[in-house]
């Protein structure tokens, strides 16, 4: 089974969730946790994680044979993100523009493009224990398009030796969350009791119902606000989203989470129980 | 004299550690020293609206075009699959080819190999550009990005310009902008061209990993930085290690913020926070010093 979990606002609890249900369903079950947020990746921070393996992950760059080329412009003139530029008998290349897209390369009439590659990131492999497993997609700094990462990240969810796969996205609703959200059976949306995260939560709900995805709500921080709780509950009655847990806000949870330590929490054990006892 | 505003990013990298409450604080603590545009770089989740919310009084809003996508004539169609070479894999076949509007970037390589003119590229309207004015006398420049969609560098780039615009036309002071969450190209946008930029951080490992990935892009651009600690009560160690960090990294220690039930009423009544209690003010005194300074500097 695979498990999304998501929710909008940043700093709800996304990753506290998706790295405490994933270490709790290790207990009796083959996990595999896939941290999606590459731009800021943390889950390895948030459990105690030993490093395995890391491999790059490489993007198309065009490569020029400045002795074919004419200066057409015919590159320059298609590259939807500017990352060429001719002037008379010079082209200037801008690799930080380039996403990859090759369309430079096969419209050039003279054939003067080969393919070249720059590092954009890394996929990274951390053991936990012997049943949980973390795979990490981290951008590089300074690297703008980190959604080739995401995309390369994410087909690690097609693994059968897993019982569950846990997918903690980004914070937002643009197509790097959706993409994560895409290969997983069931989103969990984090959210909290405030006026933020009650926006944020409407807004990731509308795009899972697009996507057509099923959905269930964790409420986090439990305990801050009685009327955002309350509008929260409402919400989720009127879309006939579930709840599945309430999890207090304690500084004991805070605590773990700094030290790097596992986070033992009755809430959200009973969320993993659910999924347990679903999957059998 | 420069003509142009100062400009002040609020970054963080990871999500939900104050930058919006630092940003609509600094905003709400300056408003009658100057004349201030707030620019919502968070296209996915704006929520300085959700801060004012009490004294916005009009809003204006638009569509704006923020790229191109490709679409399929059925009917030119052939499903030769040459298109399948799409770099994103956004184009399955059934009949015909389908182009998943979800993961096309517009790049159009599927147009220039297509060799039967079936892919057309059309501009999409995939946001609104919104302009809200406050009861303070300050607007706020948000944009909404149509949830799924990718190119909010570009959306942040139109919040950027509309922002200056209008401070131009406002004789504006100062332009605060609230950057998203990520390193990646929303945050690169937000952060370039910035007099200053403010790192708002949380002493947990994540907060601490993610600011100084944060601040590397930032060193890219050599604008200077300040860093705001929020919730500094929460662990002791790490927010030792942050002050040695921004030492180090010669980046100014502003304030630090405890952790106060005071914040999370404000918001939950939809109070700025130092309307809901002015006495929070003193938490952020060095932050707001340093904003008179950089103002200072940049109009001089």
């Amino acid at each position: 089974m695979i498990i999304s979990v998501t929710g909008g606002k940043g700093g709800t609890g996304k990753s506290t969730i998706a790295t405490s249900l994933a270490y709790y369903l290790s207990q009796n079950n083959k996990v595999l946790l896939i941290d999606a947020d590459v731009e800021c990746p943390n889950d390895n921070l948030i459990l105690p994680a030993e490093l395995k393996e890391r491999r790059n992950v490489e993007q198309f760059i065009p490569k020029f044979d400045m002795d074919k080329c004419n200066y057409c412009g015919e590159c320059s003139r298609n590259c939807k993100e500017h990352a060429i530029i001719i002037a008379r008998d010079r082209l200037l290349f801008f690799p930080e523009q380039c996403t990859g897209c090759k369309v430079c390369m096969i419209v050039c009439p003279k054939k003067a493009i080969s393919k070249d590659s720059k590092t954009i990131g890394e996929i990274i492999t951390y053991y936990v224990n012997k049943n949980l497993t973390i795979k990490t997609g981290v951008l590089k700094p300074g690297v703008e398009e980190s959604s080739p990462i995401v995309s390369e990240l994410i087909k690690e969810a097609d693994n059968n030796n897993y019982d569950f796969t846990i997918i903690d996205t980004a914070a937002g609703t643009h197509c790097n969350v959706i993409k994560a959200i895409l290969p997983s059976d069931e989103a969990i949306l984090v959210t909290e009791p405030t006026p933020l995260g009650l926006n944020d939560l409407k807004l990731i709900a509308g795009v899972i119902k697009e996507i057509k995805k099923k959905a269930k709500v964790v409420i986090n921080k439990f305990g801050l606000s009685k009327e955002y709780e309350n509008k929260i509950e409402e919400f989720c009655r009127k879309e006939g989203i579930e709840i599945l847990g309430r999890v207090n806000y304690d500084e004991r949870i805070r605590n773990s989470y700094i030290n790097k330590e596992p986070i033992i929490d009755q809430s959200i054990n009973k969320i993993g129980d659910y999924y347990e006892r679903r999957t059998y | 004299m420069r003509e142009e505003p100062t400009k002040i990013t609020i970054a963080s990298g990871k999500g939900g550690v104050g930058k919006s409450l630092v940003t609509s604080t600094i905003a709400t603590a300056l408003k009658e020293k100057y004349r201030i545009i707030i620019g919502d770089c968070d296209a996915d989740t704006p929520n300085q609206k959700i801060y004012f919310s009490k004294y916005i009084y009009d809003k204006e809003e638009r569509q704006i075009i923020a790229g191109e996508k490709a679409f399929v004539n059925e009917e030119l169609c052939d499903n030769c699959k040459k298109c399948s070479v799409c770099p994103y894999n956004a184009i399955t076949f059934k009949e015909h080819a389908i182009i998943n509007s979800l993961l096309c970037e517009g790049c159009g390589l599927c147009k220039i190999v297509c060799p039967r003119k079936a892919i057309e590229l059309k501009e999409i309207e995939n946001a609104k550009l919104i302009k809200y004015k406050t009861r303070f006398g300050m607007k706020i420049i948000s944009a909404q990005l149509k949830p799924g969609e990718s190119g909010s560098g570009k959306i942040v780039d139109e919040v950027k310009k509309e922002a200056e615009k209008e401070a131009k036309e406002e004789k504006a002071d100062l332009i605060l902008y609230d950057s998203a969450a990520g390193i990646g190209c929303p945050v690169i946008s937000s952060v370039k061209n910035s007099d200053y930029v403010i790192l708002v951080v949380e002493p947990t490992p994540s907060s601490f990993n993610d600011m100084r990935r944060t601040n590397e892009v930032v060193k890219e651009f050599n604008i200077k930085t300040g860093c705001v600690i929020n919730n500094s009560n929460f662990n002791e160690d790490i927010k030792e290690e942050i002050r040695e960090y921004c030492n180090k990294e010669n980046i100014d220690l502003l304030d630090e913020i405890p952790n106060d039930k005071r914040f999370i009423k404000a918001i939950t009544q939809l109070e700025p926070a130092i309307l809901y209690d002015k006495t929070l003010k003193r938490y952020f005194i060095k932050t707001l010093n340093k904003v008179e300074e950089i103002c200072e500097q940049t109009n001089n």
